[in-house]
């Protein structure tokens, strides 16, 4: 068999195991529960951020702003529930015993740890579509979605905000896919998806302390490096959505490959090589004694 | 031994912490065969299994199926196979077809109408569209047996079939694998602990104990051809015993009430029964018999009460 024919069995496959995975995931009573709460969360938020602008009558003054106003908060509540569901990507089928059934079919460990991982970005993807739907359909039911202005004045036109909205997403996706290789190893040691959810908790919630251990202690981790020195689910990681929140008080976004983003990446880089790596060694060598 | 050699272990062994599960297992399975594993619980079937199917890594050893090392070439090797190991599993969530849809997606080139045409062998025809967390133990057996057929395998791997199934179950699995291996000339192999099931569809038998392969061969050539045991069906044991001992020198074994065995050594059952009738006893029958696997492997193994 040429190398052309192997990738391209390899790619089949993939294509298999993702398609699989999302036939069984978007059944499972778990994850749509998950993904019912941050469509509720977003519907919810959407409401309150707006009456809580009104209150203060301080205005997004553009659905765009709204939107991005919107998400930021979200992503806050959401990260932890999409967390908990990727948590039991893979134990789901240590868990059923249904790993037996896969990998006594032409799938390797590699190929089914790495379909997973492509199975939990695209859920990521489907989140922050979700949040961005709704963010977008509110936004322009409270405040429209044309170009942003000032006095009449146009400060951006809505091709460009919706221009850098996209790239801004795009970089979001950085440190969602570090937490998507903590989750994945999580699941790669986890025997039932219950433990997978309760160590995914666990895991959460020491996280979010380790991340204030330094402040509340005084170290001083270094100005560049901290928040990101430990991996903590503050929304500050979340550095492409502070980026975008600048762009609707006038502030341009000249750049996007800024030193904020590239201590992002650098931080995510190490993160995602550390859990991925542990993940894929943790599945090749498990014995399945079921 | 003229097929194929389709399933070959070399000196395969696994050890967890101090114990030996398995040692120094040789299996060769030609194709057309339908091999019974035998072995009381915990003799190391099981682990045997997973290890020929690389669900777990052998401490030593290797395995190849269809000549390719299963740990070096899995794709191949295991592209063939079909395989239940230790009951069956599934998405208790889904229903019975989008189980078999899904595992049949992983095979690749099942139809809807092959999904159906095993849910029908397997006698779930009417069952597919119901979620599995609905079935019965016998049922999920039954399912997990078409997703071993599912993607028509040359090589299928059931590692106790009939678990779970009631007696009119066991017989309709037994014709199942009968048919798969006559019309399909699928290599079977089967791991029970279920002896006399075994030797109604076995043609090969290993009997593994303590993680040790005691025997293999032929089923004919282990219990032997001819019969090799009689048995009587009479009115009154304890005289009967007597009179066998005394004109025959004969010490018969009381199998339950009424019925008496003893080997038969080439012995004519005519003047046995004429001695018998001659006495006064009232002999319901007189008929010589094949040694069972049961007896065969209780003699191997010693008695168990794991053994059935």
């Amino acid at each position: 068999m040429s190398v052309s024919d192997r990738v391209r069995e390899s790619a089949l496959v993939y294509v298999r195991l993702v398609r699989t995975d999302m036939t069984k995931l978007f059944r499972y009573w778990v994850v749509l529960a998950g993904y019912g709460a941050m469509f509720g969360i977003a519907l919810l938020g959407a409401y309150l951020v707006y009456h809580g602008e009104q209150a203060i009558r301080v205005t997004s003054g553009s659905g765009y702003a709204f939107a991005i106003s919107l998400v930021l908060r979200c992503v806050d509540f959401g990260a932890p529930i999409l967390f908990v569901i990727l948590c039991i990507l893979f134990a789901l089928e240590v868990g059923n015993q249904t790993i037996k059934c896969i990998l006594t079919r032409p799938v390797t460990r590699l190929e089914l740890i790495l379909s997973k991982y492509i199975t939990a970005l695209i859920m990521i993807v489907v989140c922050l579509a979700i949040f961005s739907a709704i963010g977008l359909g509110t936004g322009w039911y409270y405040y429209g979605l044309g170009d942003l202005t000032e006095n009449e004045y146009v400060l951006f036109r809505a091709s460009y905000l919706y221009q850098e909205m996209a790239i801004g997403f795009l970089f979001l996706l950085i440190p969602f896919m570090t937490i998507a290789s903590l989750a994945l190893m999580i699941s790669a040691f986890s025997s039932t998806t219950g433990g997978a959810v309760i160590i995914g908790l666990i895991a959460f919630v020491f996280f979010q302390i380790l991340g204030l251990i330094p402040a509340t202690l005084g170290i001083r981790l270094g100005e560049n490096f901290f928040p990101y020195a430990t991996l903590g689910f503050p929304s500050q990681r979340y550095v492409p959505l502070y980026i975008l929140d600048d762009l609707p008080t006038g502030v341009p976004i000249d750049n996007w490959w800024t030193w904020d983003i590239q201590k992002m990446v650098i931080i995510c880089s190490i993160y995602f090589a550390i859990f991925f790596t542990i993940s894929i060694v943790a599945v090749k060598k498990r014995d399945f004694v079921l | 031994m003229t097929g194929e050699v389709v399933l070959e272990t070399q000196g395969l062994a696994k050890r967890f912490g101090d114990l030996q599960a398995v040692q120094d297992l040789n299996l060769q399975i030609r194709q057309g065969d339908v091999y019974g594993f035998l072995g009381p619980n915990g003799a190391g079937k099981t682990t045997s299994i997973r290890m020929i199917l690389g669900l777990i890594s052998p401490s030593a050893g290797a395995t190849r199926i269809f000549g390719h090392d299963i740990r070096r070439q899995f794709r191949q090797a295991i592209r063939q196979v079909g395989a239940m190991v230790e009951g069956p599993a599934f998405y208790p969530y889904l229903t019975g077809r989008q189980n078999l849809k899904i595992y049949g997606r992983l095979s690749g080139g099942v139809s809807d109408s092959r999904i159906q045409e095993v849910l029908e062998m397997v006698g779930l025809g009417r069952w597919g569209e119901a979620k599995v967390k609905g079935y019965s133990q016998g049922m999920r057996q039954r399912l997990g047996i078409a997703q071993a057929l599912l993607h028509g395998p040359k090589l299928l791997i059931l590692d106790e079939p009939t678990n779970g199934l009631d007696p009119q179950g066991m017989r309709e699995i037994r014709g199942l694998i009968r048919r798969v291996s006559q019309q399909e000339g699928t290599t079977i192999f089967l791991s029970s602990h279920l002896l006399g099931e075994m030797e109604m569809v076995c043609n090969w038998i290993g009997v593994m104990h303590q993680g040790v392969t005691l025997v293999q061969g032929k089923v004919d050539e282990l219990l032997g051809h001819a019969a090799d045991m009689a048995s009587i069906h009479v009115d009154q044991t304890d005289r009967a015993k007597t009179l066998l001992k005394e004109k025959f020198g004969i010490e018969p074994q009381l199998i339950k009430p009424g019925w008496l065995e003893f080997p038969l050594q080439d012995r004519d059952l005519f003047p046995v029964n004429r001695e018998l009738v001659a006495a006064g006893l009232s002999v319901h029958s007189i008929a010589p018999r094949r040694r069972t696997l049961e007896e065969y492997f209780v003699n191997l193994t010693g008695e168990s009460k794991d053994v059935r």
